[in-house]
């Protein structure tokens, strides 16, 4: 993903992704290969501990493995479909870890705002960057911790100390703006 | 903006979005799939949103996960088989991971080589390569393109050989190598299946990668070390 000499072709995946579907084992082995260092960058964002992470990255891959048979190639890549899958697994074991943690806790984690801006020089070309630029100030900025975060509405209200609905509505209104922009 | 001010029209536009953007709880997540599951047109749009966040997703450090995972994954899906049984039996040996922190090239290359007999879209993979050499990780993932004249080299790895040139062969049943062309260690080659070698791309035919002088071989024939060979089989 982040690296051109580690971008392995997406033809390739989403063939060794169908024949997991298939019940391929040595596709799935090599698809494991080939995909499992940029999705466990994905899951050790959201979970922070490595030995979690590790759990979580089992989790995915089984689910893959499961799973692949429902995967479309006509639809998403591969690598964008495995990679969302991790990121929900990623998201629940986050939110499960932090369930009975004071709030003072989540503080440790590094601000969304901070990992987001490390983008900045990626944010240009990209439609949803254009399209969440006509967005309001708080929408943008909420839409973006929503999703480096991984948290639930009432737990980004709290962490951001921002009312539960006023926090929904931000980023409702603006998802939906978004969805105008981008023509979905 | 609470559920009575969102358009009937809407609503489940947004459960999608949400989905995508990744707030909604793991309950609400199994809902919002059997929705999708039912609705083309939802499908369409998840599958639209997801494609705009990948971009997002995309920018996460890549993280060598130990080996030890691989195992477990197994472990879970494969429980009762004997592990030594397995061919990615090796991959499991840690030594065979050092390529992530970037060791010498020569003990570190693995070729894949996937080969379609159809069109991509609708064809399942019929043959696959897999090509190591004393150590396990991929180097390069090589599909079949444009209606199988064109063979597509991508490394998966980080293969590093300063000055001088890989050159991937496809070695004939009669023994006898044929240049495919030059490899690149740092993006995706497309290389023309030479006239006449099409029919060799079979299972059980052998396909390597040398090291060669920049300019690649100048004898047609490998000239340096062999980093990686393997066997074309079927999937």
């Amino acid at each position: 993903m982040a690296s051109p000499e580690t971008n392995p072709e997406p033809v390739a995946l989403n063939v060794l992704l169908q024949a997991c579907g298939q019940g391929n084992r040595l596709a799935f082995e090599t698809l494991y290969r080939v995909t499992s260092s940029r999705l466990f960058g994905v899951c050790l964002h959201y979970v922070g501990d490595r030995a979690e992470t590790e759990e979580v990255l089992q989790e995915a891959y089984t689910a893959i493995w499961l799973k692949a048979g429902t995967f479309d190639a006509t639809r998403s890549s591969a690598l964008t479909w495995m990679a969302t899958l991790a990121r929900h697994k990623a998201i629940d074991r986050r939110r499960a870890q932090h369930r009975h943690e004071p709030l003072d806790s989540l503080a440790e984690w590094p601000a969304a705002q901070s990992v987001a801006e490390d983008f900045e020089a990626y944010r240009q070309r990209r439609q949803i960057e254009l399209c969440l630029k006509t967005l309001g100030k708080d929408q943008q900025t909420y839409i973006r911790v929503a999703f480096f975060e991984g948290y639930s509405y009432a737990e980004l209200a709290a962490r951001h100390s921002i009312a539960l609905g006023t926090m929904k509505s931000w980023i409702r209104r603006g998802l939906l703006q978004l969805r105008a922009c981008l023509g979905l | 903006m609470n559920d009575k001010e969102i358009p009937p029209s809407e609503r489940q536009a947004l459960l999608v979005a949400e989905y995508a953007l990744g707030v909604l709880s793991a309950e609400e997540r199994l809902q919002v799939e059997e929705l999708v599951r039912q609705d083309p047109e939802h499908q369409a749009q998840l599958a639209a949103w997801q494609r705009h966040f990948a971009d997002w997703l995309n920018e996460f450090p890549v993280v060598e996960p130990p080996a030890h995972v691989w195992q477990g994954i197994q472990q879970r899906l494969f429980p009762t088989e004997e592990p030594a049984a397995s061919p990615g039996r090796r991959w499991n040996n840690p030594r065979l991971w050092r390529w992530t922190t970037g060791l010498a090239l020569a003990a570190t290359l693995v070729l894949v080589l996937l080969v379609l007999v159809r069109p991509v879209q609708v064809a399942a993979p019929a043959l696959l390569a897999r090509l190591e050499q004393s150590n396990g990780s991929l180097a390069f993932s090589v599909t079949l393109q444009g209606d199988g004249r064109q063979l597509l080299f991508v490394p998966t790895g980080k293969p590093d050989w300063p000055d001088r040139s890989a050159e991937a062969w496809i070695i004939t049943t009669d023994g006898k190598p044929h240049s495919l062309g030059l490899l690149d260690d740092a993006k995706g080659v497309t290389l023309p299946v030479p006239a006449g070698l099409a029919s060799a791309l079979t299972p059980g035919t052998v396909l390597a990668v040398s090291l060669e002088p920049p300019a690649g071989s100048p004898t047609g024939l490998p000239t340096g070390p062999v980093i990686a060979q393997g066997k074309i089989i079927a999937l």
